[in-house]
């Protein structure tokens, strides 16, 4: 009776073991394709966005002190270049008025808060406490005070996935601020990422600040991408192989904004 | 009753993978939280278990991440079933936390290499990618498993070892 027992067991184990593979490889090869936000996945991001939302606001409290010398600092350097900037605005206004151009209108920004992240190979998307219920939209851009931080992939009713730019699948229009040069931004891994399209002669130097260029309409345009850290011609044949170091710290980001006006609105 | 014990394991596991794995992160390298997870529930409970609790918390986990639905159902229920058979040989019946924290770190090994070869991006070389997200995370995850399961009180383990597994229906 006990072995006749064991035996039933051990082929349920085998028979368990082969149900879960051929679940796994179906969703492998069959859900991947039309891959939307249901009803499971949408729980999933709800239960585990509130379960992460405590540790995050307990994290948020370590290092105020350090954080705020910091933002005061910041602060006052930021005051500087407000008042040298508002000059500059008012003068472009005025010439764009001049120009005919259209006014650009300012972007409406939604305040989130990095309730979740997750760290595997080329896949390291962040989950915010901000969803449908608080006007979040799949495409929208993501930003933080330092540049771009990626854009939404999905979202629930009060939570979103963002892709962020350190993604392996992340790739952008971008521009060379200096001179409005222009070529594709992707993560190459490791804490760099690599401007292409831009030929040999094209005068990309070290310390170039790399923006968004808008013309591939999920990103706004001039949002930063990070500053040129390397540049090696050496085997690159037609192309610049520019390396990109970011700007925006994306360990120990916290505090991220969505633009609820994004360009990607566009798209859909 | 079991039950709810594996329901809370897998939720504080999924809580410290999304929420704290970062804060204890190395040049980048983190734990894998869900692995250990799995693992001890596959040692508990039996490898049968073992592996539906692998599938569930991989099909979560592929919903969370927004990469390949299915990679860590595949990758984990995998896994765990071999955690569970593993721990089932008399030889390994000694030092309790040592072995099974050392069977884990190796089946970090094996997880990793999987999952990197199913989410593969050769963008920064073979030799880096293998290294950064293979090998020293499996390391890293031995070492959360030792720690984590030499708090584990010996009498839980001398249950797990002497105690025949029950039938799992």
């Amino acid at each position: 009776m006990e072995k006749s027992k064991k035996k039933n067991s051990y082929w349920w184990d085998w028979l368990i073991l082969f149900g879960a593979l051929t679940l796994s490889l179906a969703a492998l090869f069959f859900a991947n394709e039309a891959r939307t936000l249901g009803g499971l996945h949408t729980l999933n991001l709800e239960i585990v966005g509130r379960m992460t939302a405590p540790i995050a606001r307990i994290r948020g409290y370590f290092g105020l002190a350090g954080e705020n010398r910091k933002l005061r600092e910041l602060n006052a350097v930021l005051q500087l270049k407000n008042a040298q900037m508002a000059e500059a605005w008012y003068e472009n206004s005025r010439l764009r008025q001049l120009l005919g151009f259209r006014m650009t209108a300012p972007y409406d920004l939604i305040a989130a808060t990095v309730v979740g992240r997750q760290k595997q190979p080329g896949m390291e998307p962040l989950i915010l406490d901000a969803g449908a219920a608080q006007g979040v939209r799949a495409n929208m851009t993501v930003v933080a005070a330092d540049g771009l931080v990626g854009r939404i992939l999905s979202v629930s009713p009060t939570r979103s996935i963002v892709q962020r730019f350190d993604d392996r699948a992340f790739s952008c229009a971008a521009l060379v601020q200096r001179n409005r040069l222009e070529g594709m931004f992707k993560w190459e891994g490791y804490n760099r990422g690599l401007l292409t399209g831009i030929f040999l002669s094209g005068d990309v130097r070290k310390g170039d600040v790399i923006v968004t260029s808008g013309t591939n309409s999920i990103y706004v345009p001039g949002l930063k991408l990070g500053v040129v850290s390397l540049i090696d011609d050496a085997e690159s044949g037609m192309y610049r192989r520019i390396f990109v170091e970011p700007k925006v710290d994306i360990t120990r980001l916290r505090e991220v904004y969505i633009i609820r006006d994004s360009a990607g609105e566009m798209l859909r | 009753m079991n039950l709810i014990y594996y329901m809370i394991m897998a939720a504080v596991a999924l809580g410290l993978q999304h929420g704290v794995s970062d804060l204890v992160a190395i040049q980048g390298v983190t734990p894998d939280f869900l692995l250990i997870a799995v693992c001890a529930i596959a040692l508990y409970a039996g490898r049968g278990q073992g592996t539906i609790w692998g599938a569930a918390v991989g099909f979560i986990e592929d919903s969370l991440t927004g990469g390949l639905l299915g990679s860590h159902a595949f990758v984990l229920s995998l896994v765990a079933f071999i955690a569970g058979s593993v721990m089932s040989y008399r030889s390994l019946q000694s030092a309790y936390s040592l072995n099974a924290g050392l069977i884990v770190g190796l089946l970090a090994l094996v997880h990793n290499l999987l999952i990197y070869l199913l989410n593969v991006h050769g963008a920064a070389g073979w030799f880096t990618g293998l290294l950064m997200a293979v090998f020293l995370p499996a390391v890293y995850t031995l070492f959360w498993a030792l720690i984590i399961f030499a708090v584990v009180p010996e009498s839980i383990w001398e249950k797990i070892y002497k105690t025949e597994p029950s039938p799992l229906f």
